[in-house]
């Protein structure tokens, strides 16, 4: 799979070091300054509005109750808060949801068709509708609610018991997020039944070619079909494994095992369908033609800069160092009862020339000690692009001199590392490489696990919503809130590019400039006409410089979503890292703290009746 | 009867100011009140007047624009002064998809009651405002009057010091008016204090030990119903079982200190002619006012 | 605010009303069995519009639209981006099903379906490495425009997808460098052909049915849009030649033999198609001689007028010029200086007579044929026009060459002698190089009949030289294996003289001469690069070469681009096939979808 950031182990994320502050610094640093930020704009207009003397005291009041406030708080109240949320909820008739969410999979049949894939598509369309859904519908409860007790004057009866503003927010977000959770485990659950569903099927063998299986002398010992009938858009070669059982080879992302029931042979319901790798990942480096070490291999042209490539016939290498190799790695064979280290490459082939088209381009692969340099003798391969091939290494191999080694012993270092060097034989051809084309697979995670992981990814985004949405509707009437919560959810789908736009790294400049050049029809890229002279251009720009800093400011507060999309994995069946699952989920504690607390200042702050 | 003071305003008032931040109504102006321990005070004035705006202020529910108010001894604004309060509002705000003890229950919850006592003072309640059948109903389904009364009831959950009725009877019938005051009646006499406002006289002249009378954000009287009402030279008689010789007498007993019996029907409502007198004299000219 | 006040703005309100709404009664008012409806439906049932009368109507897609509530602009410019960002990525999972839904969200944006189902076959095919990959990919692209012609029946621009549909199948899947692979696993495509017979489902011949389809969508009365003409037409017949050709090259050469049969018929059908040129002068290929002819009686009818008025009109301009400008006349061509060559040329302008010129000077001599003699030079110019676009259009359509074609290779001697190449070249593959030789040399002999019967093949524009040359390279290899000489007696030097621009018998062709005695030549100067033509063994370019020529510029003077527009150009825009394509993708990018 496409692991454009690399997971960061959690201690780095968190805390992160001097120059590159983790997560954890930069929330109590954006705490701080929003805080501060706030007190002082305050003060400033309560000045502006009330006079000094008086302006400073009310501002003195503010702070003094919030901190009085903040820490006042208790369960019973908040748990009713969020009980009356629920029921109120279940009185809009939230369930129609699920409804909505049914029909939608009744009908993904007319979009989702045989594909080369399915599960990956079946997978990132059912989480991508689950994540929309859930997203929607925790921003149309949450944003609604407050505002309509504002409207219908309940809140008049609330906040005249002895409840803080803080309990009625958070007890509102956490109502919502109760009743949306509940949601999610429905769909969740209908999603996998129907994602299981989709990819079960069954085939028949076609007999109108058969094969014969031949023993090692060439005796033929059994005419089997060799294809399966076309089923579910996809039909299987029928293989004879070399362990002897009969298999309907790998195609669609699965297999099918050909059961003999005496005469009969049968086609299993398909094998692995859905799968969960769990990869341990190294780190790369790269040889230059030369064979010196450089970051990154040459650019065949791509306009993707994941994958770099290396040149074939040449000294030119990708090399991954694997950190803590140990024994707890390897596999055992049951058949053979020999150890393997399990190793799995992805290998893109850029042709400079087509030559033999039926050919694949070759490889090698060796492991290398980095600390003695001695390696294991050279493994030939033919590349399958674009494909998860399996590299097995035996723990007992020969080096490149023929000496009989180990694995462990001889080719991992003291401090636990192994290199793997892969490199093209043919000459002029190119193969491509990233971080994660390689990586040593560990037993496969349960795919349920990996799919209730990915709802948490999920439940994540659509707790922020529901945390934004309240904090939101504290202050604003329904609409308005509902405006400025989808506003931010949809910039914190873009957050990428909303952050260029502010660091004006955009194309097409600021906001002003591009609508500009938006009216005018102008294209992203070229100057306006002596730019340098035109005093209304300049104005422009520095306007927009200006914007471009409050846009920085606000993108510190955006939730990045795209960051809480666990579906890449899913689908291409990937077992989701847990560190990653801890970072998202301690990110949506800070939103709903930081919400909490600025919806707790909106709601004291504002006079209930009107 | 000067006794401990529960309720005190301090040249309260308030300024309703428009999205730009100018001066659109003057609701209060420097209103100056206190009310004691153990008194049913009355707020009365038409509509307008200024008398929700106090209760308001006085819950926390606006902030005032000068002045203050003291609830219980703490600023109106502030959250903790509440646990002593019940509130019931002008039209039961409730939930309406709640029953009645699911309405209490929460209320109940928001006061951070433990269960039982929770439980306790729920079927207490419930027997007290009478909802005993309708207590699994919900709300929407009420008519006005059980409203009113689940809204008595949640106002009374924790057993306040200090209850404040917004116009406690409106849109009841006459039995429920009755009911309603009674209700009134016997809270003072648990030694609670009451501060209720509305515009029907009866019910304020019926009740209220004190009242004040608000025209135009402005306080006009304030005093005991009693004394306010007492016309020095008008004496009431009113009597129970008289027969015709003892009404003859009574008018001879008259008759003979040269006074003069004007009625002996029931008597007017004065409290109407005050409040009317009142009205009548703020709307005239300043001018005329004063001489 | 009083009551009059508030009376008179009821009926100002009243009045805007109905005069707001009187204009969308006029633009909306639907369309009834009795009553024509509003603006809006006259203009749909004009141009076809409506829905129901484009195509197959998908309640899916009716239903994506609905879903996106009036934002389907907004949807298909997310989605487009979507798919950009999948093809960067190399998401082609997503890309495919964002594909989908798009389609769903405009089902009758024809530019979509050209352009996306090129995206597939031409850019997103060719990112795989191994050929099955890469020809599911060209089979996604070549379903996905079979989809949108679905959708779009009836669209008046449904000839454009039907014709590429044919281009596709055809040269996509023919023209490939691995065409040997996907014309294999073409036949083998049970999923695609579902019941076609076998000894159909060759991609030329599925091909040529769209492109037939194509024309026959004309005739229903659509249109081609900015399409040329000429290239259109010909595709069918051309696809029976690629077809005849192909087989051929497997080694079928009795079904060859009638497909040239076919092949010359449908030529020759083409020629006399009235086709428009793109200036409207309306012309047919085959017609060359015809024209020839009728414009010479025409001449001779004007000459007949005044005997000798040109002549003579010429030779008094010729008295006007300067003694350096006749100079410059008289010397013959190719000993101009590049001064002379200028001065040459416009004193050529100054002396032409033209038909005006020529019709005046006849007025001039015989007043009473004035009328007559403007009248024929109006006909003369308007058939010399004629004349020049069809010999124009002849050239750029190779038409001549073609025909030639279809009719040699129909001979018994022609199919012969490539049986034997055929066979040779089998034996020699087969390890048998004396049989090898023995065949090769039998099929030189003939080659050199169907030379001699139509020496067309020789000329610069005819490749089959080449093609020729192909054979003699194996030959010689078959000789080196041999380890003999090149004989003397080769019958084809001329060939080889002709067609080995790249020198590779210089040292054959060096001993040749001097056996002949003939004086040794340079042979790399002959003729100019003659790549530009229709030979089956013309070069192709490696894939990553692709920058493709645009072919279907009316008025272009390439020959036969078509063929020349091999396969695979890995541009990043889809819409390198034609020119038409990528204007209207420029207009219509997913922000306007069909309006």
């Amino acid at each position: 799979m496409v692991l454009e950031n690399p997971v960061q182990p959690f201690l780095d994320w968190f805390l992160g070091d001097l120059s590159n502050w983790g997560a954890g610094p930069m929330f109590l640093v954006t705490l701080l300054v929003l805080a501060l930020g706030s007190v002082v704009i305050g003060l400033l207009v309560s000045i502006i509005l009330y006079g000094p003397l008086k302006g400073g005291e009310r501002v003195y009041t503010v702070v003094r109750n919030g901190l009085a406030e903040m820490f006042y708080w208790s369960p019973r109240r908040v748990s009713a808060i969020a009980r009356l949320a629920v029921q109120e909820s279940l009185r809009k008739r939230v369930l129609v949801a699920i409804v909505v969410f049914v029909i939608l999979l009744l009908f993904a049949g007319w979009f989702l068709q045989s594909e080369n894939d399915p599960a990956k598509i079946y997978f990132s369309f059912v989480l991508t509708a689950t994540a929309y859904m859930g997203v929607f519908i925790g921003l149309l409860l949450s944003v609604f609610s407050l505002p309509d007790d504002f409207k219908s004057k309940t809140i008049y009866t609330i906040v005249t018991k002895p409840v803080r503003a803080g309990d009625i927010v958070l007890g509102r977000i956490l109502g919502f997020t109760f009743v949306g959770t509940m949601l999610l485990l429905i769909m969740g659950a209908i999603s996998y039944i129907f994602v299981w569903r989709s990819l079960d099927h069954s085939h028949q063998l076609d007999e109108t070619v058969m094969q014969d299986i031949r023993d090692a002398d060439g005796e033929v010992v059994a005419t089997i079909p060799q294809l399966t009938t076309l089923d579910n858009g996809h039909r299987h070669e029928i293989r004879v494994n070399d362990d002897g059982g009969i298999v309907a080879a790998f195609a669609q992302g699965h297999e099918h095992e050909v059961l003999q029931d005496g005469d009969k042979l049968t086609v299993s319901p398909p094998l692995s369908t859905m799968r969960a790798r769990v990869p341990k990942y190294g780190s790369i480096v790269f040889r230059d033609p030369n064979g010196n070490p450089v970051a990154r291999g040459v650019s065949v042209g791509k306009e993707w800069k994941y994958r770099s490539f290396i040149q074939g016939g040449s000294q030119s290498a990708a090399i991954w160092t694997f950190d803590n190799v140990d024994e707890s790695l390897l596999i055992e064979n049951k058949r053979d009862e020999t150890e393997y280290l399990p190793l799995e490459l992805i290998v893109r082939v850029f042709r400079t020339y087509k030559a033999d088209i039926e050919t694949p381009v070759q490889g090698s692969i060796q492991l290398r000690n980095p600390e003695t340099d001695l390696k294991s003798r050279i493994e030939f391969f033919s590349a399958r692009d674009d494909y998860i091939d399996s590299q097995y290494f035996p723990r007992k191999l020969t080096d490149s001199d023929n000496n009989p080694i180990d694995l462990l012993k001889d080719l991992v270092s003291k401090e636990g590392q192994l290199e793997v060097v892969v490199q093209c034989v043919d000459r002029a051809q190119y193969f491509g490489f990233a971080m994660a084309d390689c990586f040593i697979r560990r037993p496969d995670a349960s795919p349920l696990v990996n799919f209730a992981k990915a709802m948490v990814s999920i439940w994540v985004q659509m707790v922020i919503v529901i945390a934004i949405a309240v904090a939101a509707s504290a202050l604003l009437t329904g609409p308005i809130a509902l405006m400025l919560t989808s506003s931010l959810v949809l910039l914190g789908y873009y957050k990428e590019f909303f952050v260029s736009v502010a660091r004006g790294a955009a194309e097409g400049g600021g906001p002003l400039e591009a609508l500009v050049r938006l009216v005018t029809h102008m294209n992203l890229t070229s100057p306006f006409p002596n730019e340098k002279d035109r005093f209304e251009i300049q104005l422009l720009k520095n306007v927009d410089n200006v914007i471009g800093v409050f846009m920085q400011g606000v993108a510190n507060i955006l939730p990045d979503f795209t960051q809480f999309n666990g579906s890449s994995y899913v689908a291409s069946g990937f077992d989701i890292p847990w560190p990653l699952i801890v970072q998202q989920l301690l990110t949506c504690l800070a939103f709903v703290i930081g919400s909490t607390v600025i919806g707790y200042f909106f709601l004291r702050n504002r006079e209930v009746a009107r | 009867m000067a006794g401990e003071v529960v309720v005190e305003t301090r040249a309260l008032t308030k300024v309703y100011r428009d999205f730009w931040g100018r001066q659109k109504v003057r609701a209060l102006k420097a209103l100056d009140l206190e009310i004691y321990k153990g008194e049913i005070f009355g707020l009365l004035g038409p509509n307008g007047s200024g008398k929700t705006t106090t209760i308001k202020l006085l819950l926390g529910l606006l902030f005032p624009t000068d002045g203050q108010a003291l609830v219980l001894g703490k600023d109106a604004t502030e959250v903790s002064k509440n646990e002593r309060i019940g509130y019931l509002p002008e039209e039961s705000y409730l939930y309406r998809f709640l029953n009645a003890e699911e309405t209490l229950d929460f209320y109940g919850r928001l006061f951070n009651i433990p269960a039982e006592v929770r439980r306790e003072r729920i079927d207490k309640l419930i027997k007290l405002v009478k909802l005993e059948g309708a207590r699994k109903r919900q709300l929407r389904e009420y008519s006005k009057g059980m409203t009113r009364r689940i809204g008595l009831a949640q106002a009374l959950i924790n057993e306040p010091d200090l209850i404040l009725l917004d116009e406690p009877t409106s849109g009841l019938d006459p039995i429920g008016t009755r009911e309603m005051k009674d209700w009134i009646l016997a809270l003072r006499d648990e030694g609670k204090t009451i501060v209720m406002c509305s515009h029907l006289l009866a019910d304020v002249q019926d009740v209220c030990d004190r009242i004040a009378i608000l025209h135009q954000g402005e306080l006009k009287e304030l005093g005991r119903v009693d004394e306010l009402l007492k016309v020095e030279d008008v004496t009431q008689i009113r009597g129970r079982n008289l027969s015709q010789d003892c009404q003859n007498e009574i008018r001879d007993v008259i008759a003979r200190h040269q006074g003069e019996l004007l009625d002996m029907q029931n008597p007017t409502t004065t409290l109407e002619e005050l409040f009317l007198k009142i009205v009548r004299d703020s709307e005239e000219p300043p001018a005329a006012r004063a001489s | 605010m009083n009551k009059r006040n508030s009376f008179r703005n009821k009926l100002i309100y009243i009045v805007g009303i109905m005069v707001l709404i009187f204009p969308m009664w006029w633009l909306g008012s639907p369309k009834t069995p009795t009553n024509r409806g509003g603006e809006l439906a006259r203009l749909q049932e004009e141009h076809g519009l409506s829905q129901a009368n484009l195509g197959d109507i998908d309640p899916a897609s009716e239903t994506m639209k609905l879903c996106t509530l009036g934002f389907r602009g907004l949807a298909v410019q997310l989605l487009w981006n979507q798919a950009q960002e999948a093809k960067k990525e190399e998401n082609w999972t997503q890309l495919t099903a964002t594909l989908k839904q798009l389609s769903r969200l405009q089902p009758n944006f024809i530019t979509f379906w050209k352009f996306q189902s090129w995206n597939i076959s031409y850019n997103v095919s060719v990112q795989f490495d191994d050929y099955r990959d890469r020809y599911y990919y060209v089979r996604e692209g070549i379903k996905f425009l079979e989809e949108g012609i679905d959708h779009n029946k009836e669209n008046a621009e449904i000839p454009q997808l039907l014709w590429d549909l044919g281009w596709f199948l055809g040269q996509k899947i023919g023209r490939a460098d691995e065409y040997v692979q996907y014309r294999r696993l073409f036949k083998a495509d049970d999923e695609f052909h579902g019941d076609r017979a076998l000894e159909d489902r060759d991609n030329w011949l599925v091909g040529k049915e769209a492109y037939l389809e194509a024309i026959d969508s004309i005739r229903r009365g659509k249109n081609l849009g900015r399409k040329s003409e000429k290239i259109f037409y010909s595709s069918p017949a051309k696809s029976q030649m690629n077809y005849a050709e192909a087989i051929e090259e497997e080694g079928a050469f009795e079904t060859a033999q009638s497909a040239w049969v076919l092949s010359e018929e449908e030529w020759r059908e083409f020629g006399d198609r009235v086709i428009e040129h793109s200036t409207g002068v309306k012309l047919k290929l085959g017609n060359e001689a015809e024209v020839a002819a009728e414009l010479a009686e025409q001449e001779a009818a004007m000459e007949a007028l005044a005997p000798g008025a040109k002549l003579r009109l010429r030779e008094q301009r010729l008295e006007l010029l300067s003694d350096v400008e006749r100079e410059a006349l008289n010397t013959p061509m190719d000993e101009r200086t590049s001064q002379q060559f200028e001065i040459a040329n416009a004193a050529e302008q100054k002396v032409v007579v033209t038909d005006q010129d020529w019709a005046a000077a006849i007025a001039t001599e015989k007043s009473d044929l004035k009328t007559k003699a403007y009248d024929l030079a109006g006909k003369l110019s308007e058939q010399r026009v004629l004349l020049i676009y069809t010999q124009r259009y002849k050239r750029d359509a190779n038409y001549d060459y073609w025909l030639v074609r279809a009719v040699f290779e129909q001979t018994p001697e022609a199919v012969s002698a490539r049986k034997s190449s055929f066979l040779g070249k089998q034996a020699f593959e087969q390890g048998d190089r004396f049989k090898a030789r023995e065949l090769y040399e039998e099929a030189f002999e003939k080659w050199r009949v169907v030379i001699d019967e139509f020496p067309i093949l020789m000329d610069d524009d005819g490749p089959t030289g080449e093609d020729i040359l192909v054979f003699v390279e194996e030959y010689r290899r078959v000789l080196d294996a041999l380890d003999e000489p090149f004989p003397e007696s080769f019958p084809l030097w001329d060939v080889i003289e002709k067609f080995d621009l790249e020198q590779k018998f210089e040292a054959e062709l060096r001993d040749h001469q001097t056996n002949s005695g003939k004086q040794a030549e340079s042979s790399g100067q002959k003729a100019e690069e003659s790549g530009e033509g229709d030979a089956p063994a013309e070069p192709k370019e490696d894939e990553p070469g692709g920058n493709d020529p645009d072919s279907d510029d009316p008025d272009s003077d390439d020959a036969n681009t078509d063929d020349a527009n091999t396969d695979d150009a890995k541009t990043d825009d889809a819409n390198t096939d034609d020119a038409e394509t990528s204007d209207d993708v420029g207009d219509d990018r997913p922000a306007t979808p069909e309006t």
